[in-house]
């Protein structure tokens, strides 16, 4: 953990990290003189940036009132599009009588349309009953909690394999990825380590779950196709352990573990890919 | 239990500070005060249908701020010249930073008017307003690393400021131990 990132170090400073992570980190500079350097530094900029935008932000300022006018005509008009000036020909002045006799025409037509097909409705009599309402029928808009796996694994099928490869620049930084994931799921979560099975952890991506923030961790290997697992909150769910799915081509192993919901998903056979998971389950352990 | 009067006037102070902190985060975006009254104008435009601001203040502020910004944004991206027909004027900081060794110091000013627009507004979000970084990233429309690495900059950029002016060992000197909870 001695590779930290500028930018990691700034969330320990400014106070964004787990309680767990801002104590690591505490012992790390404590230990080493390299990483309490930058520390040091950060803490020296960060001081400066208080003082000066706290002071502007509790700075009394008074709201010019023109600031507040909605006069269309005031100034410059910054934020609207300037009207195009009109040609002689579209000024009111000039409007030809053959233009007025076209507009007349359009709303006779328009006129005649609106209440020729309101008392077409009138004269067609009555309408047929509608059908009696299916009172069994599920509400479609609520989908049971339990179809989140199947939600993400079609959610997984729009990524081909190709953008799940990494490219050679790539750039992985596990302790931002590690920051990200403890963000979402309000955890101290490490990401699983696979680099036995062959795999490292090359990105970490963050998307929108319905109302939730999602974290997809991708793993890349030399031989092997790339692995996915996601984690996302899941404050109302129970425990549950590893389940196999198999939705079209795609397998995945979901499990709950200390309201969080996982799922691993990638080119594997279904033994190799519960093993897996098991392995990340082990290496992310309920907090007693 | 609060009359009339009293809601009243608790929802109009609410509002009073909202539209003051409003025009703190335009004056950051554009550190030009035509520009800052225009922005906030936009701005407060689109906030008018929002009347009871006495409810959860804290959400109608970060609502308004991420307005605000995405106005700016959508402004200098129609319109890229825009800072050059109204120049920044740091002197809007000069006076406000009234503490420290860089009190009044307009050469500081500069270097803060001199940023770009996002990233002054990322710093201020979270070191002016005190916003989370979630806060900041909402209204900034960044993810989170993003936000982190526009914040990092902000800082090895400043630290290459004092250290090119010679600040850094006076600063340390006169700003002991200032920091936030980590």
């Amino acid at each position: 953990m001695t590779q930290l990132s500028d930018e990691f170090l700034l969330a320990y400073i400014d106070g964004q990290l787990e309680r767990r992570q801002s104590a690591e980190v505490s012992q790390l500079a404590s230990k080493n003189v390299e990483i309490s350097r930058r520390v040091a530094r950060l803490k020296r900029s960060q001081t400066q940036l208080i003082e000066s935008f706290g002071a502007f932000a509790r700075e009394e300022v008074a709201v010019p009132r023109s600031a507040l006018q909605f006069d269309d005509n005031e100034g410059k008009q910054l934020y609207r599009e300037k009207p195009k000036p009109r040609t002689a020909a579209q000024s009111p002045a000039h409007i030809e009588p053959d233009t007025v006799r076209k507009m007349l025409f359009v709303i006779a037509v328009f006129a005649g349309g609106v209440f020729g097909g309101y008392g077409a409705s009138i004269l067609t009599g009555q309408r047929a009953p509608a059908p009696a309402k299916d009172t069994e029928r599920a509400p479609a808009a609520q989908l049971s909690p339990s179809s989140w796996p199947a939600d993400i694994v079609r959610f997984h099928s729009f990524f081909p394999r190709e953008t799940l490869t990494p490219y050679p620049d790539a750039i992985a930084n596990p302790e931002l990825i590690r920051f990200q994931l403890s963000k979402i799921t309000a955890k101290a979560l490490t990401p699983p380590d696979f680099s036995r099975q062959g795999y490292s952890l090359f990105r970490g991506q963050t998307f929108n779950y319905r109302q939730d923030r999602m974290m997809q961790l991708t793993y890349a290997s030399k031989t092997e196709p790339p692995l996915t697992l996601y984690a996302l909150p899941a404050a109302e769910l129970p425990d549950s352990p590893i389940v196999l799915q198999v939705l079209g081509s795609n397998k995945s192993a979901g499990w709950v573990t200390d309201h969080v919901r996982f799922l691993l998903t990638g080119e594997k056979n279904e033994d190799d890919l519960k093993l897996l998971a098991v392995m990340a389950q082990s290496q992310m352990p309920k907090k007693s | 239990m609060a009359s009339f009067g009293e809601i009243h006037s608790r929802s109009r102070d609410a509002f009073q500070s909202i539209i003051a902190r409003l025009y703190k985060f335009a004056l950051v975006l554009t550190v030009n005060e035509e520009l800052a009254r225009a922005l906030l104008r936009s701005t407060f435009k689109g906030l008018n249908l929002r009347k009871d601001f006495a409810g959860d203040e804290r959400d109608h502020l970060i609502e308004a701020f991420r307005r605000m910004y995405a106005l700016w944004s959508a402004k200098l991206g129609e319109d890229p010249n825009v800072q050059k027909r109204c120049l920044p004027e740091p002197r809007l900081f000069t006076a406000s930073f009234p503490t420290g060794p860089l009190a009044g110091n307009a050469h500081f000013a500069k270097f803060i008017a001199n940023m770009s627009s996002s990233q002054r507004a990322a710093l201020y979000l979270v070191y002016g307003e005190g916003t989370s970084y979630d806060e900041a990233a909402e209204v900034t429309a960044l993810d989170m690393l993003s936000h982190m690495k526009l914040l990092a900059r902000g800082h090895v950029a400043l630290s290459q400021w004092l250290d090119h002016r010679g600040l850094s060992q006076e600063y340390d000197d006169a700003a002991p131990g200032q920091e936030r909870a980590a």
